[in-house]
C-alpha cells in the first residue's frame, strides 16, 4: 500500500530524504496542468512549479496533519502563480479577486458532472479554457479531486461561494459544449 | 455533493527532466543550507576554543587568590580539626569558590561541545538523495 501524503512528510521531517522526492513526484503534473492554466507558456509554467515545490520543502515543517497536503500545494500554487503574474504584467491584485455576490442555485449538478463526464476530452479541455476564470478555477480543483471545503482554502472564499460558483461553472461549461458541438 | 466528480480534465503535461529538474535544484539549496550551517558551527567552535585559554586562566589565578586551595590541604592535613569544624570548612570552600570564572568556563565548555555536536550532526546529514 502506498503511503500517504501525511507519512511522506513525517518520513522527511524525520531525514528519510527520498521521501521528499517520492511527494514531489506525485503532485508535480497536477500542479503543473493547474500553474499552466494561468500562464499558457510551459517554461514560465515549469518555474512557478518548481518554485511551488521548492517552497513546500522550505516550509514542509508548518504542514498541519490532518488538513490534507493537496489543498496546500494548491494554495501555494495558486498564490506563486498569482504573484508571478502580477510581477510580470503589473496586473493588480484585485483583478484576481472577485465579488461575493453569488447566489445558491438549485442542486441540479449531479446531472450536469455526469453530462460533463461524458464527454470527449479534447472538448472538455478546451471548453473549461473559454470559461471565465472564477469559474475555471473551481472546476479544475474539482476535477483534481479536492472537496468543497478544500477548495474554499486555496482560493479563499466561503464554502457556500464555492458550491455556486461551482453550479454556475458547470451550467456554463455544459452551454459552451453545447455550442461547440452544434457549431 | 463532495463526492469525486465523474469527470477528469486533462490538463498541459511538462517536459522531460521537470522532475529532476526540481529535486535538483532542492538538493543544492539543501546542500549549501547545511554546509552553511557547519561552517557556523565550526565558527563558534573555533572560538570557544580561543575564549577558553583566557578564561581558563582568569579562573586557576581566581583559585590561586580566593585561599581555596589552603581550605582543601586542611581536609587533607587534620582529620581532628576536619572532624570538630567540618561546617565551618565547608562553607569557607563554598565561599572562596570562584563561581563567576567557573561559570564563564563551564559556558565555554558547552558552547564547544554542542557547536561540535550539532557540526558532526550536519556532517552526517550532508548526503545528495537520489531521484527515485
Amino acid at each position: 500500500m502506498e503511503p500517504t501524503d501525511e507519512t511522506l512528510v513525517e518520513q522527511y521531517s524525520s531525514g528519510t530524504d527520498a521521501a521528499l522526492v517520492v511527494l514531489i513526484e506525485r503532485h508535480f503534473r497536477s500542479i503543473y496542468g493547474y500553474v499552466y492554466r494561468f500562464v499558457h507558456t510551459s517554461a514560465e509554467a515549469e518555474d512557478i512549479t518548481q518554485e511551488v515545490f521548492i517552497k513546500l520543502w522550505k516550509h514542509i515543517d508548518r504542514f498541519k496533519p490532518g488538513t490534507g497536503l493537496r489543498p496546500w500545494l494548491f494554495r501555494i500554487a495558486r498564490n506563486t502563480a498569482i504573484d508571478y503574474i502580477r510581477k510580470k504584467k503589473h496586473i493588480p491584485l484585485s483583478a484576481f479577486e472577485e465579488a461575493e455576490d453569488e447566489h445558491i442555485l438549485s442542486d441540479d449538478s449531479n446531472a450536469l458532472e455526469e453530462a460533463i463526464g461524458r464527454e470527449d476530452q479534447a472538448l472538455l479541455s478546451g471548453a473549461v479554457e473559454v470559461l471565465p476564470e472564477r469559474y475555471r478555477e473551481i472546476i479544475l480543483l474539482r476535477a483534481e479531486g479536492l472537496t468543497f471545503e478544500e477548495i474554499g482554502s486555496v482560493v479563499k472564499k466561503p464554502l457556500n461561494t464555492v458550491k455556486s460558483l461551482y453550479r454556475r461553472g458547470l451550467a456554463q461549461l455544459h452551454q459552451i459544449i453545447h455550442k461547440k458541438r452544434t457549431n | 455533493m463532495n463526492r469525486k466528480p465523474p469527470f477528469s480534465i486533462s490538463s498541459a503535461t511538462p517536459s522531460e527532466g521537470l522532475l529532476e529538474r526540481i529535486v535538483h535544484t532542492i538538493q543544492e539549496r539543501q546542500y549549501r543550507a547545511r554546509l552553511w550551517r557547519i561552517r557556523v558551527f565550526a565558527v563558534t567552535a573555533a572560538l570557544s576554543i580561543v575564549a577558553l585559554i583566557p578564561s581558563s586562566v582568569a579562573m586557576m589565578r581566581a583559585f590561586k587568590v580566593s585561599h581555596f586551595g589552603t581550605y582543601i590541604s586542611v581536609i587533607f592535613s587534620d582529620g581532628g580539626v576536619l572532624a570538630s569544624y567540618w561546617k565551618d570548612i565547608a562553607t569557607s570552600l563554598i565561599e572562596s569558590l570562584p563561581v563567576i570564572s567557573i561559570t564563564v568556563a563551564l559556558a565555554l565548555v558547552g558552547i564547544l561541545l554542542w557547536s561540535v555536536s550539532n557540526m558532526v550532526r550536519f556532517m552526517n546529514n550532508t548526503r545528495f538523495f537520489r531521484a527515485v
